[in-house]
């Protein structure tokens, strides 16, 4: 909503311990230290790694922090959750796609049941 | 409220492509009601399916390209795919200047000034910085591919929403123009906005435009 809002303008820096990789590949870990304000989302953290460090990063969502879409599910430091409300904090976070559904890249899998595909 | 032009069977110029809800334009006046959007959908989606029934049902079920759609999609992807990864020129980058330009320059108060200047700088980015952006190769899941294309696809709607501004030199509902504020009963009635070529045009007096009658 507020187009004018600067990323990366906070003073606190998060590390996002960020699982990579296509199906069948070794998976590996880039570490990404980012920016942040109190109350940011680990979303807004990855998107922000697009923004500042790496754009080929794959991450989903939709509703982009209105917490309705279920779009960003991943696993965050072992715990299933949605990244819009996990928050950002200045340790470690380490952050996983879905153990239980098909990989596509990086964070995303495939989420669709099987009535939903065409 | 603009959006694309369709005729009474939500039918667009592009033979087979129907648009209905907020993506139309024409089942408001100059402004519209907050919760209108919702039952404007639903009405107007209902009836562009029940049309685009009728249409498919009418055909002989050939499609037009015997590979479907991928066909198309390698003819749009091929061009954008592979220039790098570069965040500094990646397509959030422009985005972002695009939607702080329309929130400074574009909001419901206008003025041929900033109008024109938007209208400027959003015609260099269509035309020229568009294609300097750098999207990776990347085939699954490629979120800059996306983001390159809503780019493309936002540059088309802000040009034609400041074309539309401009030549509006009147205030009515949401169009507010601080340099000319009075309502001119000679202009109740839509402007057009269509690609010739590549350029952006907009004309009062061809009111059908280019959907079927």
């Amino acid at each position: 909503m507020n187009a004018n809002s600067k990323a990366g303008s906070g003073q606190l820096s998060a590390r996002l311990k960020v699982s990579r990789g296509r199906p069948g590949e070794a998976p590996r870990y880039d570490e990404f230290v980012i920016p942040y304000e109190d109350g940011e989302s680990v979303l807004d953290g990855l998107v922000r790694i697009r923004e500042l460090h790496d754009p080929s990063l794959a991450v989903r969502f939709s509703c982009f922090n209105a917490n309705v879409c279920k779009e960003c599910t991943m696993v965050i430091d072992g715990e299933v959750g949605y990244a819009c409300i996990a928050k950002l904090r200045p340790s470690v976070t380490q952050i996983d796609p879905l153990p239980n559904r098909p990989l596509i890249r990086d964070l995303v899998s495939d989420t669709l049941s099987r009535k939903e595909r065409i | 409220m603009g959006g694309i032009q369709v005729n009474a069977k939500l039918e667009t110029s592009v033979a087979g492509l129907y648009a209905a809800g907020e993506a139309a334009g024409g089942a408001n006046g100059a402004n519209r009601l907050s919760g209108n959007a919702l039952p404007e959908a639903m009405v107007f989606g209902e009836c562009a399916g029940r049309f685009a029934a009728e249409y498919v049902a009418s055909t002989r079920g050939e499609p037009d390209r015997p590979n479907g759609a991928s066909f198309n999609l390698d003819e749009l992807n091929g061009p954008v795919l592979g220039r790098g990864t570069e965040p500094d020129a990646s397509p959030k980058i422009l985005t972002k200047e695009l939607k702080t330009l329309m929130w400074t320059n574009v909001g419901p108060f206008r003025d041929e000034e900033r109008l024109a200047s938007a209208l400027k700088r959003i015609r260099r980015m269509r035309q020229r910085d568009l294609d300097d952006l750098a999207v990776g190769d990347e085939t699954a899941f490629n979120p800059s591919l996306v983001e390159w294309f809503e780019l493309r696809n936002g540059l088309l709607a802000a040009e034609a929403v400041v074309l539309a501004a401009l030549g509006r030199k009147e205030s009515r509902g949401a169009h507010q123009r601080t340099d000319f504020v009075e309502t001119e009963p000679d202009l109740q009635r839509p402007q057009v906005i269509a690609l010739d070529g590549d350029d952006m045009v907009s004309a009062f007096d061809d009111h059908r435009g280019r959907v079927p009658a």
